[in-house]
C-alpha cells in the first residue's frame, strides 16, 4: 500500500519542525521526511571530525563554485537547528523593509511579524546572557569594541539550563554544542517543536533521501529511498522545508526549472569571516558560555555587516591559517591564547543555484566588488578592536563560510521573479508550498533561524486554513481516545465527517466514494 | 597497518606521505604518522561524495611518487590562490586555475588536518600528544537524570 497523508513536510530543522507542531496538532495527518539520522543527546557525536562528516551535507566541505565559500548545513535529525548557536534574534525594520521592497509582499513588515514571533517564542526558552556569563573572548571583545567607542550587546540565544554558575565556578563548555547539545539545553527542535510534533502523531522518516516531487491533480507523490529502498510518500500537500540549497536543488532535479523561471535566483549566505588575535595569556575562547557579544553599531548596520565573539574548534581553526609545515603547528600550540571576532556580512550580491549538465549541483557565490567591499570594512573594524585590547597580532580570514543560507525559491509577486507567492504556494502548483530560508527575498543580515520559524507558523495558517479538515489518511489514536474519534474526510466532491467507531463500518460501506477503511489496533488507515 | 576500504595501498602511502609533509611535527607536536589518525580516513571518505572521493585517491596516488620539491611547490601555489579574499576572476580560464588550486588546498589540507586535530588516537599516555599539546579539551557534563 502507498503511505498517503494529509501533509508531507521534507525537511526537519526550524521550518519543517514547526510546520509539524501546528499541523498535528490541528488534527493532520503530516510525515516528516529527514535525510538525516536521528541522532540525540545520547548519541550526537563527542569529536569535532565525527561531526562534520556525521552532521553536515558531504561532511562540512560543500563550496561555491570558485572555491571561495564553504557552506555549512545539517544533516540530521532537526536540520540546521542541531549545528548552531541557537542565536534567535527578530529582523529590525531594515531588513524587512528591504525584503517588502523586492519582493512587494504586503505582510512584509515588523507589525505583521509581531504575532508570528510572539507565538513561537512562547515554545523557547529563551536566554539573555548577564556580565557573569562572559568569558575570556566576549570580554576582550567588549572592551575592544568600549575603547573603540563601538556599540555592542549582549545576544539572545535560545537555552535552557546550560549548568553555569559563577557563584560556584561550575561551567560547561558550549561549543560542544556544535556537534549537538549532549544536555537537551540548547533550544534546538528535537527538543521543542519537533518533540511537540511527534506526541501528537507525526509520522517521521529518517535517512530517508528524496530524489523526486511529482506534483499531480489531486496528490503530491513524493520518492526517495530510505536505507537504500525504494519508497513512495503520497500527501494531499508537499511542504519543502529542505533549506536554500536542499529545497531549490530537489526542485531543480524534479523538473519545476522548465515552468519556474526565477528558481534557483537570489542565493544569499552571509559570509562569514573568522579573524583570530594572538594575546600573550590564554584566553581560551573554546571554554564557558561560547557566543555572547554581537556589535550594535547603527553605523555597520548601514555598512551592511556586523561583529560577533565566536570560535572553533582545532579542526577549522586550523584551516582558517594558510600554509603548512612546523610554522602552522607552532601556530595551532597557541590555541588557548586565540580570541576570535567574526565579521558576517550582509550580501550585497546574489548567488545562483544551478544544475551542471551532469546533473550536479553548482552554487554559484561569487564574492562581488561590494560584497569586499564590506567584508574589508568589518576586517578593518575587527582589526581596531584587537589592537585596542593588546592583540600581538592578527589573522584575517583566508576565506569565507556560509551558514545563513537562504534564497533560490525566493518570495514575491510574479512568477518571473519569484517561486513562491506570498501565500506560501509555488507558482502553477496548488499542492506544493515552501517555507524554509529558501524563499528569503534577499539577505537580512541578522540571524535567520527565529523568523524561520515565524514564518513556518505563518505557512501553517495558511495551509489549515486552505485544508480546514482534520486528517482522511492514517491516524495512531491512542485506545482510550478511540471513542471519542472525530475524523473528516474530505473527497473531491463532498466531506464525510466521523465521528465515532461506530460510525466507521458505515464509511466503509460507502464504496460509492471509493473509500476504503480499515482498523488495525489503534491505527485507522484509509485508502481513496 | 593500512586499513581503509576506500583508499588504495598507493593512495594510502601518498596520504601519509602528505600528511608528514603538512604536518612533520615540533619540539612538543607530533608529526603526522606519529598519531596514527590516519586510521580513521574512511569517517571522512564515506561521506565524501564519491567523485569527490576519486579525484583525491587520484592526487593522493600522485602525491606517493611526486619528488618532494613538486609537492612543496603545489602546495605553496595552491596555499597560495586560497591566502585571501580576492573578487571573482572574469577570465575563465584564470577562474578556472585559481578554482582548482584552491580546491586542491581545501582537499588536502581538509583531509589532513580533519584527521591530525580530531585528537582521535590522541593517546595522553604517550608524549607529546595534539591534543596534550595544545592542552585543549572540552567539558560538558549531561544532566544527572541522563546518567539513569
Amino acid at each position: 500500500m502507498q503511505e498517503s497523508y494529509d501533509f508531507a513536510i521534507i525537511g526537519s530543522g526550524p521550518s519543517g519542525s514547526v510546520l509539524a507542531h501546528y499541523l498535528t496538532q490541528a488534527g493532520a495527518q503530516c510525515v516528516m521526511l529527514e535525510a538525516g539520522k536521528a541522532l540525540d543527546k545520547r548519541t550526537y557525536p563527542k569529536n569535532e571530525l565525527h561531526a562534520n562528516s556525521q552532521l553536515m551535507w558531504n561532511g562540512g566541505m560543500d563550496t561555491s563554485q570558485d572555491a571561495q565559500l564553504l557552506f555549512l548545513r545539517g544533516k540530521v535529525l532537526g536540520g540546521g537547528s542541531v549545528i548552531n548557536q541557537c542565536l534567535l534574534d527578530r529582523f529590525d525594520a531594515l531588513a524587512l523593509e528591504d525584503w517588502q521592497a523586492k519582493s512587494t509582499v504586503d505582510w512584509h513588515q515588523l507589525a505583521d511579524f509581531e504575532r508570528h514571533y510572539n507565538e513561537v517564542e512562547s515554545h523557547l526558552c529563551l536566554h539573555h546572557f548577564t556580565d557573569d556569563e562572559h568569558q575570556r573572548n566576549a570580554q576582550l571583545f567588549m572592551q575592544g569594541l568600549d575603547q573603540c567607542g563601538m556599540k555592542w550587546t549582549r545576544l539572545r540565544r535560545g537555552q535552557n539550563n546550560c549548568g553555569h554558575n559563577a557563584k560556584t565556578g561550575q561551567r560547561n563548555d558550549c561549543m560542544q554544542c556544535l556537534n549537538g547539545c549532549v544536555r537537551d539545553a540548547k533550544q534546538s527542535m528535537p527538543v521543542t517543536f519537533l518533540r511537540k510534533a511527534r506526541q501528537q502523531g507525526l509520522a517521521l522518516l529518517t535517512e530517508f533521501n528524496v530524489t523526486q516531487v511529482i506534483h499531480g491533480q489531486h496528490f503530491v507523490t513524493v520518492f526517495g529511498e530510505q536505507q537504500g529502498q525504494p519508497r513512495q510518500i503520497r500527501a494531499r500537500h508537499c511542504i519543502m522545508a529542505a533549506g536554500a540549497i536542499g529545497s531549490t536543488e530537489l526542485l531543480l532535479k524534479s523538473g519545476f526549472s522548465s515552468s519556474l523561471p526565477a528558481l534557483g535566483q537570489g542565493f544569499t549566505c552571509h559570509p562569514q569571516l573568522m579573524n583570530i588575535g594572538l594575546f600573550d595569556e590564554p584566553v581560551d575562547a573554546h571554554l564557558g558560555t561560547f557566543q555572547s557579544v554581537k556589535s550594535d553599531e547603527p553605523q555597520f548596520r548601514q555598512q551592511g555587516f556586523k561583529l560577533e565573539n565566536v570560535f572553533a574548534g582545532p579542526i577549522a581553526i586550523a584551516m582558517l591559517k594558510p600554509g603548512f609545515g612546523q610554522e602552522h603547528q607552532d601556530f595551532m600550540q597557541k590555541y588557548r591564547h586565540m580570541a576570535c571576532i567574526e565579521v558576517a556580512v550582509r550580501d550585497a550580491t546574489e548567488g545562483q543555484i544551478r544544475l551542471n549538465n551532469k546533473g550536479e549541483l553548482v552554487i554559484d557565490k561569487r564574492l562581488q566588488p561590494a560584497d569586499l567591499q564590506r567584508a574589508q570594512a568589518g576586517l578593518n573594524a575587527v582589526e581596531r578592536v584587537f589592537d585596542a585590547v593588546g592583540a600581538q597580532s592578527v589573522l584575517k580570514s583566508p576565506f569565507s563560510f556560509g551558514l545563513h543560507l537562504m534564497g533560490g525559491c525566493t518570495m514575491g509577486e510574479g512568477v518571473h521573479n519569484s517561486v513562491v507567492n506570498s501565500d506560501f504556494g509555488v507558482w502553477g502548483y496548488d499542492r506544493l508550498s515552501i517555507a524554509d530560508s529558501s524563499i528569503f527575498p534577499n539577505a537580512p543580515g541578522i540571524n535567520p533561524s527565529l523568523t524561520i520559524m515565524a514564518m513556518a507558523h505563518r505557512a501553517s495558517e495558511v495551509l489549515l486554513a486552505k485544508y480546514p479538515c482534520r486528517s482522511q489518511y492514517t491516524r495512531h489514536i491512542p485506545a482510550q481516545d478511540r471513542s471519542d474519534l472525530v475524523l473528516e474526510s474530505v473527497t473531491e466532491t463532498k466531506t464525510v465527517v466521523l465521528k465515532s467507531a461506530a460510525e466507521k463500518s458505515t464509511l466503509a460501506n460507502a464504496s460509492a466514494k471509493k473509500m476504503k477503511l480499515k482498523s488495525e489496533g489503534n491505527k485507522v488507515t484509509t485508502e481513496v | 597497518m593500512m586499513s581503509s576500504q576506500y583508499l588504495t595501498p598507493r593512495a594510502y602511502q601518498g596520504l601519509t606521505r602528505l600528511g608528514d609533509f603538512l604536518l612533520p611535527g615540533t619540539a612538543q607536536m607530533p608529526r603526522f604518522s606519529e598519531t596514527h589518525c590516519i586510521e580513521h580516513v574512511d569517517s571522512i571518505l564515506s561521506t565524501t561524495p564519491k567523485t569527490d572521493r576519486d579525484d583525491l585517491i587520484r592526487v593522493l596516488i600522485l602525491v606517493s611518487i611526486l619528488p618532494s620539491w613538486v609537492i612543496n611547490r603545489l602546495l605553496s601555489w595552491s596555499g597560495k590562490a586560497s591566502g585571501g579574499l580576492a573578487a571573482s576572476q572574469a577570465n575563465k580560464v584564470t577562474l578556472w586555475i585559481t578554482t582548482q588550486l584552491r580546491l586542491f588546498d581545501l582537499g588536502l589540507r581538509g583531509v589532513v588536518f580533519s584527521l591530525y586535530y580530531s585528537g582521535l588516537n590522541d593517546d595522553l599516555t604517550h608524549t607529546p600528544r595534539v591534543y596534550h599539546a595544545m592542552d585543549f579539551q572540552l567539558h560538558c557534563q549531561p544532566l544527572d537524570t541522563d546518567k539513569a
